[in-house]
């Protein structure tokens, strides 16, 4: 499997690939702009793409888009590529939106070119129509191709979400056994599934922690700052040496006050994102195992009404019916159905297959660069404590001695 | 010098005195103890009632010797040897010695113990080396108890009483170690005769009496409240190096039995009293059948607390006329030190309460932040062993190991945090501490402030006695016969002499409330710097030493960890 990161683009092998350059296709989701006033405010991204794709107009394109594009794009995704798992978008937010905080836009900006990137880095999905139109359609398009009416995607984004937990519910009711009638057999997926499921838990725990470590750096931040302003006032009260040494006691407080601040941010934006991250992922693969089983359901219910068909046409050949032609007509078609749902379902399991096997790698180095932060930050953040404290050494002991 | 070089060491231990600061100590002492030894005498006498204690100046006083010897090194080792003092076997230890004896590494057990070696290091230079003197005073086991019911009403009252446990090598105890058994109202007193006995120090304030139903009183947790309480306030007097060697501490903490001190009178049996017996002093009327005469020295006492109504007036509308407040003195050449010193007393007051203050919020912090890293740790080790068990793929086994390297990390670092806080509350607690001790200088100050306003009371008396005298003396008019008149002047200058007496006794109180009030700021100013300076080390050093380690702890993970780094661009 080829090393990925999540921002850059990196040399792919494409079948079709016609120019002499290996073809490559790079996007970064930048420049975040608040547009509009209050419950209609919305932020808007420029989306750059870098390309040799012979469909593309190339080799840069710039195109403005907003959340709700990005949506489409994955709905419309999560429609035709099922068993494919679709990388994760951040989650809409009804609260935050008010407030748009600068750090909130900055990890929704980071969250939305992981999307774009994982599936441009995607050897299906970059090859989707959905996704050039996304990359390259003008303002005008875009809009009407969001609006348009795509069967149970005519619904709102929102209603989607409602119909993705459906499918959840409904998948986890299967897991459960609240439901027994069409169930695969298969003890390995069986295991994948109870995986995933489980899974979601303990991360969404993980990730809980991860975001109150956040919390408390900012917390000792504040603190210690405070602190510092306390200590300097009691300096000035002191006088001389001893006055002095308070005093510089306090700035180096006030200092370190602002360095656990900005730890506070890296840990935010280069572990708990890239953790809940991992969380949403999981939740998306939650999704593919939803349209597994609807293939599967698809699959066994075609497969009972054909024999059920066939024995219908079977009586009407021992008749001679004159409905025997029809008949015939309709379990042809009907075979044809059933060749066609297990096809899919085929298809689906063998790129669940695949999906995993790149999932698990590619979560691997995700979170291996995730932790080797953490623990670069954390490092960074200890040592910065200790040479500050460090440098007032000598000024106290020459305080010891006066 | 040889006290910073186990700095290194000891970043556990938040107080270390070096020996510059004993001999920093020997050098002032010789300032304080002509005060102590004139306090000393006052003391001693005032108890004592056949005498006239401020009729003799403390200088003859025969208890007393000349306190010039004392002081000068190489000190008198009095703890050592119970038995064997220097020259003279009365002399009460001087405020010298007090000084000279360490007050912060006095009364606390826990130290004495840890730092055997560096008592006999600290006095390796003087030619005795002596043990510092230790008073620690511990209360614990309380019990309900009768009242003795001499009243109508049966059963009597129930209360708690305490017991206090002193441990010392102080010779005047008599004994390393003993107890007694005390009731709160034993305490006020105890803190009442301070308050009066000791006017100008800095005393600490004592626990505060509440008024609840007996019900409450006798609550497990209010119980315990008190009795903690009152453990930190008697090892409070027992670290003020004037208090702890004072007769009404020593009485309470070990004579068996009933508190042998007297209560202080409730005010309005004494109010009349009082009221009585000066306004015929005052007013010239000696008739009252054996008149007892108020001695001067009970114009020492602050009016409010002992005697009379009248006073009380004449002194309520001096204090208009001085325009109170500020309470303008009458000019004296250490007028404005006294007023600088008390304005930067009552600043570092509130600085030391904001500081205390934040200091409990950034240990709070510390604390959040040491118990979720170790949360987070261990979230991860649930997540790591799920991942082990259920993998499937290498790639999940090797996620798992990565894992498990920050987890082991996160709760070493949280061990680590946690270890740093608890060193760090120590260190932090010398804030609250000496914000404790500064509320001390309140009841010090306007002891002042009362004996200030009783001498320009009574000189205000003086000057209208004097004119009054006058003029008598030059009036002409003759009303009734020239005997009448020479028995009014002779009334007259009778008053303006016990009038003078007394202000005389008030003026002496004044100064010797000044002097005790300029030897307790000096004492605390030299006490807070030498704990601050321990306290600023101490942190710090913990500070570098626990963050060294855990940042190379985590040095060693994100080198593991290198390879996911990002390449360039």
């Amino acid at each position: 499997m080829q090393q990925r990161s999540p921002t850059g683009g990196g040399g792919l092998q494409s079948p079709r690939s016609p120019s002499s350059q290996p073809p490559f296709l790079s996007v970064s989701v930048t420049d975040p702009a608040k547009m509009g006033n209050g419950v209609q405010a919305y932020i808007s991204y420029k989306v750059i793409t870098k390309t040799n794709f012979p469909d593309y107009q190339g080799p840069e394109k710039i195109v403005i888009r907003r959340y709700t594009d990005f949506v489409w794009l994955r709905d419309c995704l999560f429609k035709k590529y099922k068993g494919i798992f679709i990388p994760p978008l951040p989650e809409k937010s009804t609260v935050e939106k008010f407030r748009f905080s600068a750090e909130f836009i900055e990890m929704r900006r980071q969250a939305l070119d992981s999307f774009v990137n994982r599936i441009a880095l995607h050897h299906e999905l970059q090859h989707s129509e959905d996704l050039r139109t996304f990359l390259q359609a003008d303002e005008q398009t875009m809009e009407r191709a969001r609006s348009q009416d795509t069967g149970i995607f005519k619904k709102k984004p929102s209603d989607f979400m409602q119909i993705f937990w459906d499918v959840q519910s409904k998948v986890s009711d299967v897991v459960l056994g609240k439901e027994k009638p069409v169930e695969e057999t298969n003890p390995e997926y069986e295991k994948l599934k109870r995986y995933i499921f489980e899974l979601e838990d303990h991360l969404a725990e993980a990730q809980k922690h991860a975001y109150r470590l956040v919390k408390r750096h900012r917390e000792l931040g504040q603190s210690l700052g405070d602190f510092g302003k306390a200590i300097k006032l009691l300096g000035a009260c002191e006088g001389d040496a001893l006055g002095t040494a308070f005093s510089e006691l306090g700035a180096k407080s006030e200092m370190l006050s602002v360095k656990l601040q900005r730890e506070a941010h890296h840990l935010l934006m280069n572990f708990e994102e890239p953790l809940k991250d991992y969380v949403r992922a999981v939740q998306s693969i939650k999704g593919t195992i939803g349209e597994r089983a609807n293939a599967f359901r698809q699959q066994c219910e075609l497969a009972e009404t054909i024999k059920l068909k066939e024995i219908d046409l079977n009586k009407l050949r021992l008749t001679r019916s004159e409905r025997m032609l029809d008949a015939e007509h309709e379990y042809e078609e009907l075979k044809a159905d059933g060749e066609e749902a297990s096809r899919r379902f085929e298809t689906i399991v063998r790129l669940m297959n695949e999906e995993i096997v790149r999932f698990q790698d590619q979560k691997t180095q995700d979170m291996g660069l995730a932790f080797h932060e953490f623990a670069k930050g954390q490092a960074r953040l200890a040592n910065g404590i200790a040479d500050a404290w460090r440098s007032l050494i000598p000024k106290l002991d020459a305080l010891s001695s006066s | 010098m040889n006290g910073s070089e186990n700095q290194q060491d000891r970043i556990y231990s938040s107080k270390e005195e070096s020996e510059e600061e004993i001999l920093f100590h020997l050098d002032d002492s010789s300032l304080t103890s002509k005060s102590f030894s004139n306090y000393k005498s006052v003391m001693t006498t005032l108890s004592d009632d056949s005498h006239h204690p401020l009729a003799t100046p403390a200088d003859t006083d025969p208890l007393l010797s000349p306190p010039a010897p004392a002081p000068t090194p190489p000190p008198p080792p009095p703890p050592q040897n119970p038995n064997s003092n220097n020259d003279s076997q009365n002399d009460p230890l001087t405020y010298a010695d007090v000084n000279f004896m360490h007050p912060n590494t006095d009364g606390e057990e826990v130290r004495y113990a840890e730092n055997p070696r560096d008592s006999s290091e600290r006095l390796a230079p003087l030619s005795t080396p002596a043990p510092l003197p230790y008073l620690k005073i511990t209360v614990s086991n309380p019990q309900k108890e009768m009242e003795s019911s001499n009243s109508i009403v049966p059963g009597g009252n129930t209360y708690v009483t305490y017991l206090i446990t002193t441990k010392t090598n102080m010779a005047e105890f008599g004994g390393p170690q003993f107890t007694v058994r005390r009731r709160f109202k034993d305490v006020v007193t105890l803190s009442d005769r301070l308050m009066e006995g000791y006017r100008g120090f800095f005393i600490p304030p004592r626990p505060d009496k509440s008024v609840v139903e007996s019900q409450v009183m006798q609550k497990h947790e209010f119980v315990e409240q008190r009795r903690n309480a009152l453990e930190k306030y008697l090892q409070k007097l027992a670290e003020h190096p004037v208090i702890r060697q004072s007769d009404e501490l020593r009485v309470f903490l070990q004579v068996q039995g009933k508190l042998p001190l007297l209560p202080t009178a409730p005010v309005t049996s004494r109010m009349l009293d009082g009221a009585t017996k000066l306004s015929k002093q005052l007013l010239g009327d000696n008739s009252g059948g054996g008149s007892v005469r108020i001695q001067p020295q009970d114009v020492v006492q602050p009016a409010k607390s002992r005697w009379d109504f009248l006073r009380i007036v004449k002194e309520m509308n001096q204090s208009v006329s001085n325009d109170w407040g500020g309470s303008k003195p009458p000019v004296n050449e250490d007028d404005s030190e006294f007023l600088q010193n008390k304005e930067r007393l009552l600043n570092l007051e509130k600085q030391l309460n904001s500081t205390s203050k934040q200091a409990e919020s950034f240990v709070k912090a510390q604390q959040d932040m040491a118990e979720t890293m170790g949360d987070f740790g261990l979230s991860f080790i649930k997540l790591t062993k799920y991942e082990n068990q259920q993998a499937v793929l290498e790639s999940q086994r090797k996620r798992a190991a990565d894992m498990k390297n920050l987890a082991t990390s996160a709760i070493k670092a949280s061990r680590l945090w946690r270890e740093l806080n608890s060193q760090t509350v120590k260190h932090l607690d010398t804030v609250h501490d000496h914000m404790g001790l500064i509320l001390g200088v309140h009841t010090a100050f306007s002891d002042r402030a009362n004996a200030l306003l009783t001498v320009q009371t009574l000189t205000t008396e003086l000057d209208s006695l004097y004119s009054q005298a006058e003029k008598l003396e030059t009036s002409s008019k003759t009303f009734g016969s020239d005997r009448s008149k020479t028995l009014k002047l002779g009334e007259i200058r009778e008053v303006i002499r016990v009038t003078e007496d007394a202000k005389s006794c008030a003026s002496r109180e004044y100064e010797r409330i000044k002097e005790n009030n300029k030897t307790e700021i000096e004492r605390l100013d030299r006490e807070r710097k030498v704990d601050f300076k321990k306290m600023l080390k101490g942190f710090v050093l913990n500070q570098v030493a626990y963050s060294e380690k855990v940042g190379k702890e985590w040095a060693k993970v994100a080198e593991e960890s290198s390879g996911y780094a990002k390449h360039g661009g």
